[in-house]
């Protein structure tokens, strides 16, 4: 048995001169037990040692408690096992003891250096290169927690302390495996003190699901940002692409989007990446060769029509003047939904080492629509026999989505009105004449009778319901009229949408007082940013007129307070995406949305199933695992509008 | 080049103490990090060292080991981990006491078996603790408290307070302490 007197080393000379060792030489004393007895019957412990030390019974303890560093030699365990212990003996009297005391010291300067790991940054860039561990052959020699490898994973997870942060840190990416690559993103400065240097002058402080958006594309390889319209998807690919720029991560990288956005794109930059050169590939097709083939453009933008007939010009070997980008970005990505599409062929024939893809609907009509983004972000990750639960579950990693009611919440509210409306005498007249021959006729058809027929005749009806044929009349309109007065009166702007651009054109007509502008496909591309510029500069003109498929996506306009669907649209997402021109970051006030729908027709009878499958969408969404399989309607739906049975599976889904 | 050492030790009942040194640009980008596989004292240890025992593990034995790993020396380290500051008498720089909120240290220390209370009073009693068991004496910096280690070599309190300010300016000095905790976090998931 061995008595410890003592737990403060450093004070041992001066209290206990007698047995005194050299500085880190491990004193041991053996007892005796009449020198036990002795103290127990004198009372002595720490305490009447020094004032300093806490009140601390005397310890008994075995020798095996002690661990004597054996040093292995080349020659071998059993010659270290017979070399002789570095042990110096002493006997000496304790203070006024009558016992004596045997003193064993002996160094411990030999003791198991701690191993480390090293991670070292290269100049200049984030890479970083692991040391070798020096000390690794010396961890045997290290008192190792007894159970470690038996604990089970939540037992590992929950030995770390808790760490919850104020911080937006940069997102492991899901396929980085190794430590130091794993390292490398956790020891980055957090977001917050990124953007706040001075050099990067970001012209509007991030909200934090932006900084969570950035830091998610900061280390995706493959990556959907899937955001609802409106919450700054094109700010946050930008920030992140001058961080990539600037970190020496990127050196090209080339955008896609659909022409009319190409202008809203080059503002962008102009705002939160000013200092970078942004280049549009345009013009004829020797500018175009010549402007693929330039070196040092950090930034290209392309649109997607361009970019198919282009393919020649970047889609050959690196040797004859191919060119590699280090990231693709696809804006407004569910163009390439459709993979045997030209436009998606044209896209995946790029040669690039990140994609990432934008987009507020990634599923816009079914489950394929993911698929077809995938074939391009990550080629053969998904097929279109993968059941909803799984395409989910794999894509979970890859996918941000956040929606506006989830992370705006003082952005100003959007309201509904469905302005539920009944058609006028004459209008229903027409309707009820083309309705009855229309469903007699498709009847007549028998089985030769197609998605296309029965669709020719909602479109049909869907058209008096805006306006009467023979007359021109519109109830639709007499409504609009009157609320547009109110949104005049009160200064206020408002975009009213169309499927179709005659309508457009027909309720133009009736608005000459309020300077009623257009935006639509007929409109030449290089006039709609005067379009845009005249609805939001001007202060008499207080409205524009939209079709869907123009006017749904990308653009900003949110100075406009009133949104008008003045017919509604086959997909929800559509919808959205168009009531989120106005709806969306900078909107001063609350955004009225009304909604025509005209009772007892075709439209109710739509709005009732779209509804049905909004709720069913959100709802998935919202789980963020599962993504629904259909969302617009569906081939069984648009002949179940009139009571019609399909007769054989033929037919595209419209969308 | 100016670079800041942040050096602290977690400690966990089961695993023992690992430490981690993370060495800062002036931008507050990663220069060197280093971290330590898990230290257990040994029964001797505990015995020999009592309420030392992690003056002596972190402050004499993890901290020294990782600062002699770096290739760089840092004009100033911080801690916030009290027990690290007796690393001073080894270092040649400055080294700052970075004070977590109590309740964070609370929950640290509890992680170690103390109950709340004893916690609580660890955290009163031995935090402000320099590297000889003295009292630290704390200093109010844009309203954050630092405590500069006692008999620092070379430089003079008011130049050391004046890069505290500096630095303090340019980032929040117990942010990259978290940076470490994460990592020791994933190295220890790792292993």
């Amino acid at each position: 048995m061995i008595q410890n007197l003592t737990s403060f080393p450093g004070d041992f000379s001066s209290l206990w001169p007698e047995i005194a060792a050299p500085a880190g030489d491990w004193v041991l004393v053996p007892n005796s037990e009449s020198v036990a007895q002795e103290c127990r019957s004198q009372n002595i412990t720490d305490e009447n040692i020094t004032e300093k030390t806490p009140v601390q019974p005397i310890k008994v303890f075995s020798v095996r408690d002690f661990m004597i560093p054996v040093k292995p030699f080349v020659t071998g365990w059993n010659k270290a096992l017979t070399r002789k212990i570095d042990l110096n003996v002493r006997s000496v009297a304790i203070g006024k003891l009558r016992s004596r005391v045997t003193v064993l010291s002996m160094p411990v300067h030999g003791a198991a250096a701690i191993p480390v790991n090293s991670f070292l940054f290269g100049p200049g860039s984030s890479v970083w290169k692991i040391s070798e561990s020096e000390n690794r052959e010396k961890t045997a020699a290290r008192p190792k927690p007894e159970s470690e490898s038996a604990l089970t994973e939540p037992e590992r997870r929950e030995l770390p302390e808790k760490i919850s942060s104020q911080y937006t840190r940069f997102r492991i990416p899901p396929d980085a495996i190794k430590l130091e690559d794993r390292l490398n993103y956790l020891l980055q400065p957090p977001l917050e003190t990124i953007l706040s240097q001075p050099s990067l002058n970001i012209p509007f402080e991030p909200f934090p699901y932006q900084r969570a958006g950035i830091s998610f594309l900061y280390s995706s390889h493959k990556a959907i940002l899937a955001d609802e319209m409106g919450l700054g998807k094109t700010m946050q690919a930008i920030t992140t692409i001058r961080l990539l720029l600037r970190n020496g991560e990127l050196r090209n990288a080339l955008l896609v989007c659909p022409k009319p956005l190409v202008t809203n794109w080059i503002r962008e930059f102009g705002l939160w990446a000013p200092e970078l050169h942004v280049q549009v590939i345009e013009g004829n097709p020797a500018r175009r060769k010549w402007l693929w083939q330039l070196d040092d453009i950090p930034i290209r933008i392309a649109n997607y029509e361009l970019l198919n007939r282009d393919r020649e010009y970047y889609d050959r070997p690196r040797s004859q003047g191919g060119i590699h980008f280090d990231l693709v970005v696809l804006d407004e990505s569910q163009r390439i939904k459709n993979q045997n599409g030209a436009t998606s062929q044209a896209v995946r024939a790029l040669s690039r080492s990140r994609n990432w893809a934008l987009t507020g609907t990634p599923v816009e009509n079914s489950s394929d629509d993911l698929v077809g983004i995938f074939e391009f972000l990550a080629p053969g990750y998904l097929s279109n026999d993968l059941k909803p639960a799984e395409l989910g579950e794999r894509v979970g990693d890859y996918i941000l989505r956040r929606t506006k009611d989830k992370v705006l919440t003082d952005l100003p509210p959007k309201l509904f009105r469905d302005a539920e409306l009944e058609l006028t005498s004459s209008q229903q007249q027409s309707y009820h004449l083309a309705e009855e021959e229309g469903v007699m006729r498709l009847k007549d058809m028998e089985r030769d009778i197609t998605i296309q027929h029965v669709f020719e005749l909602v479109l049909r009806l869907k058209q008096i319901c805006n306006f009467d044929p023979a007359t021109g009349e519109s109830t639709k309109m007499e409504r609009l009229l009157a609320d547009l007065e109110e949104v005049a009166e009160s200064g206020r702007k408002a975009i009213i949408f169309s499927q179709w651009v005659d309508s457009l054109t027909q309720i133009k007509k009736h608005l000459a007082r309020f300077n009623p502008v257009e935006y639509h496909g007929r409109i030449p591309s290089k006039l709609r940013d005067g379009v845009i510029q005249k609805f939001r500069d001007d202060p008499d003109c207080h409205v524009i007129l939209m079709s869907y498929g123009a006017g749904s996506v990308g653009l900003n306009l949110q100075f406009a307070g009133y949104v008008f669907l003045f017919d509604r649209w086959w997909n929800p997402a559509v919808e959205d995406q168009a009531i989120n021109r106005a709806h969306r970051i900078g909107a001063s006030g609350p955004v009225t949305v009304t909604r025509f729908l005209v009772a007892n027709t075709i439209e109710e009878k739509i709005d009732r199933i779209l509804r049905e499958k909004r709720e069913l969408f959100e709802t998935i969404m919202s789980g963020a695992r599962g993504l629904n399989t259909s969302t617009g309607m569906n081939q069984d739906e648009i002949f179940g509008l009139f009571n019609l049975r399909v007769p054989r599976p033929r037919a595209a889904t419209p969308t | 080049m100016s670079l800041l050492g942040f050096l602290t030790v977690t400690e966990n009942v089961r695993y023992g103490f690992i430490g981690g040194y993370l060495v800062l640009n002036i931008s507050a980008r990663p220069v060197e990090f280093h971290c330590t596989a898990p230290v257990r004292a040994t029964r001797a240890q505990e015995i020999l060292y009592g309420t030392t025992l992690r003056a002596f593990l972190c402050g004499e034995q993890i901290a020294p080991t990782l600062i002699q790993r770096s290739k760089n020396m840092p004009m100033l380290f911080l801690t916030d981990y009290p027990f690290v500051l007796s690393a001073q008498n080894q270092i040649n720089a400055p080294m700052i006491y970075v004070p977590q909120n109590p309740r964070q240290q609370e929950i640290r220390l509890s992680e170690f078996g103390m109950d709340g209370e004893t916690a609580r009073e660890k955290v009163l009693r031995e935090s402000v603790l320099d590297a000889d068991g003295n009292p630290l004496n704390m200093t109010v910096v844009h309203g954050k408290e630092f405590g500069i280690a006692e008999n620092p070599p070379q430089h003079s309190r008011e130049e050391i307070l004046t890069w505290i300010e500096t630095f303090s300016e340019k980032m929040d000095l117990l942010e990259p302490f978290e940076r470490i905790r994460l990592a020791l976090e994933e190295a220890q998931r790792a292993a």
